[in-house]
C-alpha cells in the first residue's frame, strides 16, 4: 500500500494481539474506601484535570483509570499509579 | 491513517524508533507492576535520615529532570509540526513521562507513612495548661512536620507537572488532528499548468530513478555482493522451509479437489481460509527476512530503504489480495466459490479488486519514489490524482456489473445484477472518488480509495470468519471437520457432544472475527492503539448504567472462578472418595453423605466466591436476602423443609444408597439421596421420588439399616399320614444342609396346624444377605421335595370328603336322577338340559 503498508499492518495486529492479551492484565483502575463516619473530599487530579470528589462514610469508588494524584483530607498528597486499594482512615490514606 | 496519509505524501520516515518504541512500550507494559512492587521495598529499608533525603532529593532530582525532558519535547514538537509520524512518537514518550512523574512519587510514600506512623506515636503537642514535654520530641515532631511538608511540596510539584504534561499530550493529539485535516482536505488547483508541467518532472524523475537504483545495484554489486546472495539465501530459505512445513501440516486443506462435485461449505472454508493463509504469510515471511538481513549486512542504502520497503509491502498487500480474493470468487472452480456469484462476475470481480489493489499500492509506491528522490510535489500530486481516477472508474464499472448468479443457480448462464443498495453504493463511492480528486482534494480522495480497497479486504475477511462460524455451528457440520473427527476418534464423543462443541467453536470463531476485524478497520481509519485500548479495557471493566456499573471481566472472572471451585470440589470429591476412604473402608452410605456433603459445600464455597469475584457486594445480596425471607418463609416452606430434611437425611442415615425401604406406599431401593427427595426404584423397577420432608417426618421401615440380616418363611404341608417327627427331622436336615442359612439364629420349624388336607409347618431361618432370599427359598424348597419323595412322605392335594343327604319324599326321584346322570356321564351320553347337573358346593349341598 506505501510506505506504512507492511510495517503498519503489522504494528496494528501486533496491536490487537496486545489488546486482546490487556483483557487479562489491565484493571488498574484504583479504589478508594471511605471507613471515617463523616463525609470527606479528595482532590484527585487525573488526565491533566481536577477533580473533588465526594465520598460517603462507608462509600467506594473507582478512580485513576491511568494513574492519579490525590490530596487528602489532611493535607496530605498521595501519587497513584492505579491498581491500588486506599481506605481513608481518620483522613489520611492507608494504601493497600 | 494519520501516519499513511503522512508517510506517503510528505516524508517516508522509516526510523526505527517508533518500532523501538513499540517494543520499549511492551516491556514498560510488563515491567511496570514488577517496578512498581519493588521499588517501594526498596525505600523501605533506608530508614537512616540520610536515606530519607535522598529519597526525597531523588523524587525531587527526577521532578525536575522529567521537567526538563518535557520542555525538550515542546521543542521537537515545534520542529515537526508537520510530521505526524514524530508527533506519534513523541506522545507516546510524552504519555510514559506522565506515568515516570507519578511513579517517581510512589517511591515517597512509604515515608510519608512511616512519618505519619511516629507523629502519630508522638501525639499532639502538648496544650495550654499541660505540663511541657521534652526538648527531643519537640524537635523530632518538628523535624517530622518539615518532612511531610517536604514530601508534600515535592507531590504538589509532580502534579503541577503531571498536569502540564497531560495538557501538551494533549496538545499535541489536537496538532495531529489539525494535520490530519489539513493533509485530507489540503486543496491542490487541477489546472492545465499542473497537468502540463508533469512530462518534463516526470522525465527527469525518471532518470533520476535510474541513475539511483543503478549506482545502489553498481554499490551492492561491488561492496555487498555476498551479503545479497545471503540474504536471499536466508531468507527463501526461511520461507521455503514455513511453505513446505505448513505444507505438510495443512497441505490437504489447501488444494481445491476438482473430482469433488459440491464440496461442503465448511471444506470449502477451509480451503480458502488455509491457501491464503499459508502462502500470504510464506511471502510475507520472505519480504521480512529479506528486508531484516538486507539491512543488517547494510546491503540497503539509506536513500534506498524507503523504497525497499515500500516495494515489499506493495508486493506483499497485492499478493494478499490476489489470494483472498481468489480464495473467496474461486474463478476457475465455481463449486469451490464462497459467495453465489457467476463464473464470469467472478472473474471480472477478481481482476476489478486486483486492479484496484494495484493501482493503490503503485501510487503509494511511485510517491515512496518521489519522496526518495525529493521530486516536485506536482509529481506526486498527480501520480495521485490519476490512481483515484482509475480506482474512482473501477468501482463505476463494478457496480454496473452482473455477477450475481442466475436464478437458474448455474454459474455459467450470465448473471443477475447487483442488489440495489450495493450498486449505488459502488457507484457513489466512485463518483465522490473522481469528483473529490478533480475538485483538488486528492489526499481526501486517496484516503478514502485506500480505505476502500484495505477496510474491504478485512471486512470481507471478518465475513469469510462469520460465515465459517456459522457453517461451524450449524447442525452435525462440526463433526465432519477435521477437529471434530479427531476429537470424536480421540475422546469417544457422542453426536450431541460434538454439536454443542461446533457451537462453541461457531461463537469462538465469530468472537475472533470481531476481535481483529474491528480494531482493524479502527485502526486504519486512525484511531490510535492507546485508544483502543482504552476504550476495551473501559467496555471490559466498567460499563456504567446508571449508578450501576458492570464489568465484563468481573462477571467472566466470577464465572470461571464458580467453574473451578465447581471442578475442584468435583476433583476433590473423587478423591476423599476413591482414595482416602475407599481405602479405609468406610461404609458405602457413610461415603455417599461426605460425598454430597462435600458437593454441596463446595458448590456454596465455590458460588460465594464467585458472587464477590464478579463485584457483587455481598452485604447488598444480604439486604436482598433479607427481604426475600419472609417471602421464602411462606412461599417456599415445602421446598426449604424438604431441603433441611435431605441435610438431616444425610447426617443421621436413617438409610444410605442401596437400602432396602419400605415407606407408607412404596418399597424398594434408595437410589440416590438428594437435597429435596429421594429416589427409591421398587422392585418392578419403577423409580419414585419421595419428598425428604415425608420420609423423616413419617415411619420408614428399613430391611437393611444396620446389616442385611433377615428371616424367611417357608411353610410345608405333609399328609395326614406322614410321621411329623420325620417331617420336623428331614425339614432340620435340609436346613442344616443349607450353607446360606445362618446357624444361629437357629432356624426354627414350627409345626403350624392341623390343616383341612395337611399337616401344616413353618420353616424360620436366617439369612446373612437379605437378597439372596429367593435363590435359597428356592433351593430348599427342591430340597423339600426330593427329600419327602424319598422318604415317600406326600405332600397331600386338598381332600374333600362328600356327603350326600336325600330328602325323604323326594329320595327316589332325586336318587334316581342321580344314579341316571352317573350312568350317562360315564356312557358319554349327554343329559337333556333340565337334567343337568347342577354344581355342588363344599359342603355338599346341591346349589339352586
Amino acid at each position: 500500500m506505501g510506505s506504512w503498508g507492511c510495517r503498519i499492518i503489522m504494528e496494528r495486529l501486533f496491536y490487537a494481539f496486545l489488546m486482546a492479551s490487556a483483557f487479562a492484565t489491565t484493571a488498574t483502575a484504583a479504589s478508594v474506601t471511605n471507613t471515617d463516619s463523616q463525609t470527606v473530599v479528595l482532590v484527585v487530579v487525573e488526565d491533566g484535570k481536577r477533580v473533588e470528589i465526594e465520598l460517603q462514610p462507608g462509600d467506594q469508588q473507582t478512580i485513576c483509570a491511568s494513574g492519579c494524584f490525590v490530596t487528602l483530607p489532611d493535607g496530605d498528597r498521595i501519587g497513584l499509579e492505579g491498581g491500588e486499594n486506599v481506605e481513608i482512615v481518620n483522613g489520611s490514606a492507608v494504601v493497600k | 491513517m494519520f501516519s499513511g496519509v503522512k508517510g506517503g505524501f510528505l516524508r517516508s520516515n522509516i526510523s526505527m524508533t517508533r518500532r523501538l518504541f513499540l517494543m520499549s512500550f511492551c516491556l514498560l507494559v510488563a515491567f511496570a507492576t514488577l517496578v512498581g512492587t519493588v521499588v517501594p521495598g526498596f525505600a523501605q529499608d533506608q530508614t537512616a535520615p540520610a536515606g530519607q533525603e535522598t529519597i526525597i532529593d531523588q523524587a525531587q532530582e527526577q521532578i525536575a529532570q522529567a521537567r526538563k525532558q518535557m520542555e525538550g519535547y515542546r521543542d521537537q514538537v515545534e520542529a515537526n509540526r508537520t510530521d505526524d509520524l514524530r508527533l506519534v512518537d513523541i506522545k507516546g514518550k510524552v504519555d510514559e513521562l506522565g506515568r515516570e512523574v507519578i511513579k517517581s512519587t510512589v517511591t515517597l510514600r512509604p515515608r510519608s507513612d512511616e512519618i505519619k506512623g511516629r507523629l502519630a506515636e508522638l501525639g499532639d503537642p502538648p496544650k495550654d495548661g499541660q505540663p511541657p514535654e521534652a526538648q527531643i520530641v519537640t524537635e523530632e515532631r518538628n523535624r517530622l512536620i518539615a518532612e511531610r511538608a517536604q514530601i508534600n511540596a515535592v507531590i504538589g510539584d509532580a502534579e503541577n507537572l503531571s498536569i502540564d504534561i497531560s495538557t501538551f499530550s494533549n496538545a499535541i493529539t489536537e496538532i495531529r488532528r489539525q494535520l490530519f485535516t489539513d493533509t485530507l482536505l489540503k486543496r491542490t488547483e487541477v489546472s492545465f499548468d499542473l497537468l502540463g508541467s508533469v512530462p518534463a518532472f516526470l522525465a527527469h524523475e525518471a532518470i533520476q530513478f535510474q541513475d539511483t537504483i543503478g549506482s545502489w545495484l553498481a554499490f551492492v554489486w561491488k561492496f555487498k555482493r555476498i551479503p545479497l546472495a545471503v540474504t536471499i539465501f536466508l531468507s527463501l530459505a526461511a520461507a521455503l522451509v514455513l511453505l513446505a512445513g505448513s505444507y505438510r501440516v495443512f497441505g490437504s486443506y489447501t488444494r481445491r479437489d476438482p473430482t469433488v462435485t459440491d464440496p461442503p461449505y465448511i471444506t470449502r472454508l477451509a480451503v480458502a481460509f488455509w491457501s491464503t493463509i499459508i502462502q500470504t504469510s510464506a511471502l510475507i515471511a520472505f519480504l521480512g527476512l529479506s528486508y531484516f538481513f538486507m539491512s543488517t549486512f547494510n546491503v540497503l542504502r539509506p536513500d534506498i530503504v524507503g523504497f525497499v520497503l515500500v516495494s515489499f509491502a506493495f508486493i506483499g498487500l497485492v499478493y494478499f489480495v490476489w489470494k483472498l480474493t481468489h480464495a473467496v470468487l474461486a474463478p476457475s472452480e465455481p463449486n469451490w466459490r464462497l459467495v453465489r456469484i457467476s463464473n464470469r462476475g467472478a472473474k471480472f470481480l477478481v481482476a476489478s479488486v486486483v486492479v484496484m489493489a494495484f493501482v493503490n499500492g503503485l501510487d503509494y509506491q511511485l510517491s515512496s519514489i518521489s519522496v526518495m528522490l525529493g521530486s516536485a510535489v506536482e509529481l506526486t500530486v498527480v501520480k495521485s490524482l490519476v490512481a483515484s481516477l482509475i480506482i474512482g472508474s473501477i468501482l463505476i464499472v463494478v457496480s454496473f456489473a452482473k455477477p450475481v448468479l442466475n436464478r437458474s443457480g448455474n454459474p455459467e448462464d450470465p448473471g443477475r445484477p447487483w442488489p440495489r443498495y450495493i450498486s449505488i453504493m459502488l457507484r457513489l463511492a466512485g463518483a465522490a472518488l473522481i469528483a473529490a480528486s478533480l475538485i483538488g482534494y486528492i489526499g481526501l480522495a486517496r484516503f478514502a480509495a485506500t480505505q476502500i480497497v484495505l477496510t474491504g479486504a478485512v471486512l470481507s475477511t471478518m465475513y469469510i470468519g462469520i460465515l465459517s462460524g456459522k457453517a461451524v455451528s450449524r447442525q452435525d457440520a462440526f463433526a465432519g471437520t477435521v477437529l471434530g473427527r479427531y476429537l470424536e476418534q480421540r475422546y469417544k464423543l457422542g453426536s450431541v457432544a460434538l454439536d454443542q462443541l461446533g457451537i462453541a467453536a461457531g461463537l469462538g470463531i465469530y468472537f475472533i472475527a470481531f476481535l481483529t476485524g474491528i480494531p482493524l478497520i479502527l485502526l486504519s481509519w486512525g484511531f490510535q492503539p492507546k485508544d483502543l485500548e482504552q476504550w476495551a479495557v473501559r467496555l471490559f471493566t466498567e460499563i456504567t448504567i446508571g449508578s450501576i456499573s458492570i464489568s465484563l471481566v468481573g462477571i467472566f472472572s466470577g464465572i470461571l472462578i464458580f467453574a473451578i471451585g465447581l471442578l475442584a470440589t468435583r476433583w476433590f470429591q473423587k478423591w476423599l472418595d476413591g482414595n482416602v476412604m475407599a481405602r479405609s473402608h468406610v461404609d458405602g452410605g457413610v461415603r455417599n453423605s461426605i460425598r454430597t456433603g462435600i458437593g454441596y459445600v463446595g458448590v456454596a464455597i465455590a458460588g460465594l466466591i464467585a458472587v464477590s469475584a464478579a463485584g457483587i457486594n455481598l452485604s447488598s445480596l444480604a439486604l436482598v436476602a433479607g427481604a426475600l425471607s419472609l417471602g421464602i418463609g411462606f412461599g417456599l416452606q415445602n421446598i426449604v423443609s424438604n431441603f433441611v430434611s435431605g441435610l438431616i437425611l444425610l447426617v443421621e442415615r436413617p438409610f444410605k444408597v442401596g437400602d432396602w425401604v419400605v415407606t407408607g406406599t412404596t418399597e424398594g431401593l434408595v437410589k440416590r439421596i438428594s437435597v429435596r427427595a429421594t429416589e427409591i426404584e421398587t422392585f418392578r423397577r419403577q423409580t419414585i421420588i419421595v419428598p425428604n420432608s415425608e420420609l423423616i417426618n413419617a415411619s420408614v421401615g428399613n430391611w437393611t439399616h444396620r446389616n442385611r440380616l433377615g428371616r424367611q418363611e417357608i411353610q410345608v404341608s405333609a399328609a395326614y399320614e406322614s410321621d411329623p417327627r420325620e417331617v420336623i427331622a428331614i425339614l432340620q436336615e435340609v436346613l442344616a444342609a443349607n450353607s446360606a442359612v445362618l446357624r444361629n439364629p437357629e432356624p426354627i420349624i414350627e409345626f403350624l396346624r392341623f390343616g383341612e388336607s395337611s399337616l401344616d409347618f413353618e420353616m424360620r431361618f436366617f439369612l446373612a444377605d437379605l437378597y439372596q432370599g429367593t435363590e435359597v427359598r428356592t433351593a430348599i424348597r427342591i430340597d423339600i421335595f426330593e427329600r419327602f419323595r424319598e422318604a415317600g412322605i406326600e405332600m397331600p392335594f386338598p381332600q374333600r370328603n362328600l356327603t350326600v343327604r336325600f330328602e325323604d319324599d323326594n329320595a327316589t326321584t332325586s336318587s334316581g336322577k342321580l344314579s341316571e346322570a352317573l350312568r350317562m356321564a360315564s356312557s358319554g351320553s349327554k343329559p337333556k338340559p333340565a337334567e343337568k347337573l347342577r354344581p355342588v358346593d363344599e359342603a355338599g349341598m346341591i346349589k339352586s
